[in-house]
């Protein structure tokens, strides 16, 4: 099991940044695996960007954790704690190609509300070569 | 402002270049889409979009490649992409864009498409 977790500032910059923190899974996870996650990551982290309503001192949270069979990830965005939660869910915010592009290529996603605003997605890691150690 | 797209155009007249090198989302989108428009403003009756040196896409980049080929349309002009590295062409295949927009393998062939 292996997690990342970064804080990226809320400018459009963090897009890329959330892709070079992924670098560090290459080699634990296939790299058709690790194109797969920069794609959504950039998704989700385009949308926090866009939709997300952060200022400068906003800091977009991104968290990713490796187990065996599948890859999490979760970028969170700040609430402000003096606002209730948006009524407008944000899934409809991430809009158009975004969602499609999600939808194709996780195995589950979905948003959560609360204090923040929380998307995440899975992807199984089925198929990839298997550790050397694991009996075969 | 980003340092991870640069933007190359080639040619003049009749036929203009824009070969993207680096990745290509929301930090660089803008700035594409300006060069876009700057180069279509000179109303060449080919654009070649060349993404063989471009290493990533997401639907930021689709939106903006969507928005050159819809001007292209209403400007009768010819909007014609060099294919790019698997990465990249995938993002389109997914979105079902490959059917959808010109793509040739290299730029010598644009100049041959029908």
């Amino acid at each position: 099991m292996r997690r990342i977790e970064v804080h990226l500032e809320a400018r459009p910059e963090a897009v890329g940044l959330a892709r070079r923190t992924l670098d560090e899974l290459a080699g634990l996870v296939s790299e058709p695996l690790l194109e797969d996650l920069r794609l959504m990551v950039s998704e989700l982290v385009t949308n926090s960007i866009r939709h997300g309503d952060l200022g400068r001192e906003d800091r977009i949270r991104l968290l990713a954790e490796v187990a065996d069979r599948t890859v999490r990830v979760d970028v969170v965005n700040p609430g402000d704690g003096f606002h209730p939660p948006s009524i407008e869910p944000t899934i409809y915010q991430i809009s158009g190609w975004g969602l499609f592009l999600l939808s194709q290529l996780a195995d589950r996603w979905g948003v959560d509300g609360g204090d923040g605003t929380r998307v995440w997605f899975e992807v199984e890691r089925h198929g990839e070569r298997e550790s050397p150690r694991r009996a075969s | 402002m980003s340092d991870e797209l640069e933007v190359e155009v080639r040619g003049a007249e009749e036929s203009v270049q824009v070969a993207l090198l680096g990745e290509l989302d929301i930090s660089s989108a803008e700035r594409l889409e300006n060069e876009l428009r700057r180069v279509e403003e000179k109303d060449p009756r080919m654009l070649v979009l060349d993404l063989r040196t471009l290493r990533f896409i997401d639907s930021t980049g689709l939106r903006i490649v969507l928005g050159a080929d819809l001007r292209a349309r209403r400007d009768g002009r010819k909007l014609v992409i060099v294919r790019g590295p698997e990465p990249v062409h995938r993002v389109f295949r997914i979105a079902l864009l490959d059917r959808r927009l010109e793509f040739v393998d290299d730029p010598d062939s644009a100049g041959g498409a029908v």
